[in-house]
């Protein structure tokens, strides 16, 4: 029976498998269900991998880079200081508020535990800590987002789709960090509105996963809810006035929108704080660099002259001029600029050294370099093939 | 059509994904077989990660049977040692206020303290 389940739904009930596992965690009355809804999660993959019959390369893709992850130490320093920590806390006092106590405020408690919940429900299964595996978790929370891209490419293009991701993404798939994880959604969830805006029917499971892939990609981290509304910024500019289903994707914004207004509700009514205020915004900081021209050079230094960010914006270029997409320039142009601007204002603001914060920058941009990458990928594709 | 299904373009790409996964796991990141052979046992993988002084405070945590620890201002100065030990003794938590504190063997025990035990890397002190 499962084997005849529908591809959409078979993708609409693993992504569920997500969020649930994370709502399973808020009331521990329902911790029962943790350890049976991973392996749920488990099954309905490797049930829609099995049936994926275009791409079966993406099996060993998958398992390769689960390979990876357990033949690594794990010593990147946000996946150990935040992301697994909140994991191993979750995993010890089965809750998600473990995290939220204010102990350790380097882990940034109020940073979102979507994916912190399902690595703990990966320990749980298997009942005990190590330093290695618990990072698979990450690993195995980007199979439903590549399948979804993958939907959208055939053959050889979907092989070109992995080796981009792959230059882009890179060690960020295994080394239990979210920038790479984040960049994947982002891009399932443009891949989804576009192919929603190029078609007249659209059935309730559809709109039922956009809402879930949203959800995901709003608590995977604190840039998930820019990049969702920078999205949404986007397409009202592409395609608002064209359509008539305008509404029910409004609705399925501010839908999923809830779920990260409750937890930063819960975090700010709780008195939850952040560690020395990395994402926030001072706006003395702000007024100081604001006029001082030498803080544009040095963002955009580390910002825009980044090697995959440069590539995704040349591929995209070159793919626009020679087969010339109007909608495809104008999603591309305005989700870009829009996430650029947010994070010029974040670095302008920083209270931390400037410099110093600019590290960051190489990770912060992979989204808009992978969507711009796959976003050209898509248009060569789309246009030359005439994909449906 | 032809450059959808191209044979050879297969081949080249998935060559080259192949490249790209050997690069990132062998240069990118630190690959072992020994490691991915072990992956499963408990409590594994600290050694490739912490240091030694970190490893020595949890197995002493553990053989005391610590709920919560406290370390000197300058270990807690000390971002690496501060961050991955709390984060890799947990759920045994550090607790400022606990008379018991661990100190690094090269620092000075501070007058009005009694040093209860010496342990390789580590010392613990009453104060």
């Amino acid at each position: 029976m499962l084997k005849n389940i529908d591809n959409k739904i078979n993708i609409l009930i693993i992504l569920n498998l997500i969020i649930l596992n994370y709502f399973f965690f808020i009331f521990e009355s329902l911790n029962f269900f943790v350890k049976i809804n991973f392996l749920l999660f488990v099954m309905f993959s490797i049930l829609y991998l099995i049936k994926f019959e275009k791409n079966k390369f993406l099996i060993i893709f998958i398992l390769f880079i689960i390979i990876i992850a357990l033949g690594t130490p794990t010593n990147a320093w946000d996946a150990r200081s935040i992301w697994l920590f909140k994991a191993k806390q979750i995993f010890y006092d089965q809750t998600i508020f473990a995290t939220n106590n204010n102990y350790a405020l380097f882990a940034h408690s109020n940073y979102p535990n979507l994916v912190p919940a399902f690595v703990a429900s990966l320990v749980n299964v298997l009942g005990y800590w190590n330093e290695i595996y618990p990072k698979i978790g990450v690993t195995l929370m980007f199979v439903p987002g590549i399948i979804i891209i993958s939907s959208f490419f055939d053959k050889n293009f979907f092989l070109f789709f992995l080796s981009i991701m792959l230059f882009i993404i890179g060690k960020f798939f295994v080394n239990g960090e979210l920038d790479g994880l984040l960049s994947v959604y982002f891009v399932a969830v443009i891949l989804t509105l576009y192919s929603f805006s190029k078609r007249k029917i659209i059935i309730l499971s559809e709109y039922l996963t956009l809402i879930s892939l949203l959800i995901i990609l709003s608590l995977i981290k604190v840039e998930g809810i820019i990049l969702l509304v920078s999205i949404f910024i986007g397409f009202a500019m592409a395609f608002l006035k064209k359509n008539n289903y305008s509404k029910k994707i409004i609705i399925c914004f501010l839908i999923s929108i809830i779920p990260f207004l409750l937890w930063n509700y819960y975090c700010f009514n709780s008195g939850i704080e952040n560690n020395s205020s990395l994402n926030s915004i001072s706006i003395k900081s702000l007024n100081d660099r604001f006029l001082n021209f030498e803080n544009y050079i040095l963002i955009f230094d580390h910002l825009i002259l980044n090697d995959k960010f440069l590539f995704g914006l040349i591929f995209f270029v070159i793919s626009i001029f020679c087969y010339k997409s109007k909608d495809l320039l104008i999603i591309g142009a305005s989700i870009s600029l829009l996430y650029i601007l947010f994070l010029f204002v974040i670095y302008l603001s920083t209270p931390l050294n400037l410099e110093w914060h600019l590290n960051s920058a190489t990770r912060v941009i992979k989204p808009i370099a992978l969507f711009l990458s796959i976003l050209a990928l898509f248009n060569i594709f789309n246009k030359k093939y005439n994909y449906k | 059509m032809t450059f959808l299904i191209n044979k050879k373009i297969k081949l080249i790409v998935i060559i080259i994904i192949f490249l790209q996964l050997f690069y990132i796991s062998n240069k990118r990141l630190d690959f072992e077989i020994q490691i991915l052979k072990k992956s499963f046992l408990p409590e594994y993988g600290a050694q490739f990660i912490m240091s030694n002084d970190i490893l020595e405070l949890k197995e002493v945590s553990k053989k005391l049977k610590l709920n919560e620890f406290n370390i000197s201002k300058s270990l807690r100065n000390n971002v690496f040692f501060y961050q991955r030990s709390i984060e890799y003794l947990y759920p045994i938590k550090i607790n400022n206020n606990l008379k018991n504190i661990f100190y690094a063997n090269s620092e000075m025990t501070p007058i009005n303290c009694i040093e209860i035990n010496k342990y390789k890397y580590l010392k613990l002190i009453k104060c």
